[in-house]
């Protein structure tokens, strides 16, 4: 509570800044977001929910000034503040700082390139995924977009060239990134390396992304490929105070997506596919552990479809799935070796929502998950050896943005 | 022989129909007219469909001559922006305002200016060089540059 006072103090004294600022500098803007949301699970928990109960713990703030200094040169950044139970705990972060200089502009094509902390393009949602507002639904397909690792993968350190090139009626967009990810989260450590004590660090990785829209966004296609190396460093005393991890090791994620869009008037389809080669080297975990360390193909998907039946209103419905390890969909063979439930290795979730915009500025949500599977559960929240398989979800959520 | 009767019980059901056909066609009717507008020394007075769409899309920031792109809408629940983003652009309205969403949060963009009404909309078009907006039809006596697309 402490830090949401804290974080409500930093950016109002920001927003007001900025404000004063944007009173004299000609191209300033200032923008602004806030989500609460209240969530119930039946078991298993996810952002501070109890099995059986609701949590009032996923929460998002965040502010951003941006100045369009001439038409070559943008300079922006975002504050964010985010709650989600044991996974987020509100500590105000920098979403992104970043300078973008165009270095060509015409009506055929545009390139530039930026430098800082700039947003990862990872799929059609990731680079603005905590902004209620850009989402289909509260939460994103967790398939691609898992909450769990977010941090690591929203935004990053580096430089990124980018363009745009104008085809009759159509428009194809390129990003190249290369960035030095930030790694060392708690989150990412359970996720990668189960919860021992030790630290990452980041590699020099990169990240691209192409995207095509047909006539003004009637068709969208996107392909984003990215290679994430990140090195692990154990403590002298791990979780269990001997030492799982022999030594320290490397993990390289080579990863894809593929994104389809199709929107009409009343309608919008979106599917997306992407598939993540986990490498690990030098772990050498001894006898049965060693299957926790196997490089694996992790795969996920999913078909949404969002109807707005009415004016303010949209409903969606969605079909998403998870598999750790695409050789082992049902998990068996881990939880043969492990003894731990299967469950862990897989998740496909049924998803149906409801939005409803009273203003332009505020949206109110509601949705009911019907998941088989806790794959993209954080271990922080869940004791593996506890995991439910099918269980009920219900969000509730209201946003603000201006 | 009975079949190719109109059943009794659905004849008001078809006065009906026949009332919300003549009602839609003047809705259609009353669909507004809109047209793009521009700072009075714009030297374009033609766009293509793409450049129109870029930047209304916030992503072309200048014109050929190098002056800055001021961008002006209506509010999105008004029907001449909606008339203006399906007539000229060719697009859907949620289209466009997702498309500034993901610009403004992620600090790759910016928001175009929003005004209150068409009134306000001639006056900061005519009074900000590089401005583009849209009303319903330009008066002769309004200090704008018409502007179409080829």
């Amino acid at each position: 509570m402490i830090q949401f006072f804290r974080f409500l103090y930093v950016s109002l004294a920001w927003l007001l800044s900025g404000a004063v600022v944007a009173a004299q500098l000609e191209g300033v803007q200032v923008h602004a977001f806030a989500s609460q949301g209240g969530i119930l699970t039946s078991q298993n928990q996810f952002a501070g929910s109890t099995p059986g109960g609701a949590g009032f713990d996923a929460r998002e703030l965040g502010g951003n000034v941006s100045w369009q200094a001439t038409p070559d040169w943008l300079v922006s950044g975002q504050l964010v503040s985010r709650r989600a139970g044991a996974m987020d705990n509100g500590a105000v972060r920098l979403d992104y700082a970043f300078v973008d200089h165009s270095l060509l502009e015409n009506e055929q094509r545009n390139l530039g390139v930026r430098v800082g902390k700039v947003k990862n393009p990872y799929g059609f949602y990731n680079m603005t995924r905590d902004v209620a507002h850009t989402r289909a639904g509260i939460i994103l397909p967790q398939s691609i977009y898992q909450d769990q690792i977010r941090n690591f993968f929203l935004a990053a350190p580096g430089v990124s060239l980018y363009g745009n090139e104008e085809r009759g009626v159509d428009s194809l967009s390129w990003q190249v990134s290369v960035l030095h990810p930030e790694v060392n989260s708690a989150n990412l450590t359970a996720y990668i390396v189960d919860p021992q004590s030790g630290h990452f660090n980041g590699r020099t990785s990169m990240l691209s992304q192409l995207l095509w829209e047909q006539d003004g966004g009637k068709w969208r296609a996107g392909l984003s490929l990215g290679q994430f190396d990140v090195h692990f460093q154990p403590a002298t005393t791990d979780f269990f105070g001997m030492g799982s991890f022999a030594g320290a090791g490397d993990v390289k994620l080579n990863t894809g997506v593929l994104s389809l869009e199709h929107n009409r008037e009343d309608w919008s389809y979106t599917a997306e596919y992407a598939s993540t080669r986990q490498i690990r080297n030098n772990f050498n975990l001894p006898g049965a552990l060693a299957i926790m360390d196997k490089d694996t193909t992790i795969e996920a998907y999913y078909l949404q479809s969002l109807w707005r039946f009415a004016p303010r209103w949209q409903a969606l419905a969605r079909y998403d799935a998870l598999y750790l390890d695409k050789r082992d969909r049902n998990g068996m063979i881990f939880s043969a070796a492990t003894g731990l439930p299967a469950a862990q290795r897989y998740a496909r979730d049924v998803t149906v929502g409801l939005r409803y915009e009273p203003t332009p500025t505020w949206s109110l949500f509601a949705e009911i998950h019907h998941v088989n599977g806790g794959a993209w559960l954080s271990k922080l929240e869940n004791t593996p050896a506890t995991l439910t398989s099918a269980w009920d979800m219900l969000l509730l959520q209201a946003a603000w943005h201006f | 022989m009975k079949l190719i009767h109109t059943p009794l019980s659905i004849r008001p059901l078809l006065r009906l129909r026949a009332i919300l056909l003549v009602l839609s066609v003047g809705c259609a009717g009353a669909v507004p007219a809109v047209e793009m507008i521009a700072h009075a020394d714009v030297k374009s007075q033609f766009l293509t469909l793409n450049t129109a769409r870029s930047m209304f899309g916030m992503r072309q920031s200048a014109w050929p001559d190098g002056t800055p792109v001021r961008v002006f809408v209506l509010p999105e629940h008004y029907s001449l922006h909606a008339a203006f983003c399906r007539e000229i652009l060719n697009i859907y309205p949620y289209q466009l305002h997702q498309s500034w969403n993901r610009l403004v949060y992620s600090g790759t963009g910016q928001a175009p200016t929003e005004v209150g009404s068409e009134q306000e909309m001639v006056e900061k078009v005519s009074n900000t060089p590089g401005a583009i907006g849209y009303v319903n039809k330009v008066m002769n006596n309004d200090p704008v540059l018409p502007i179409s697309l080829r």
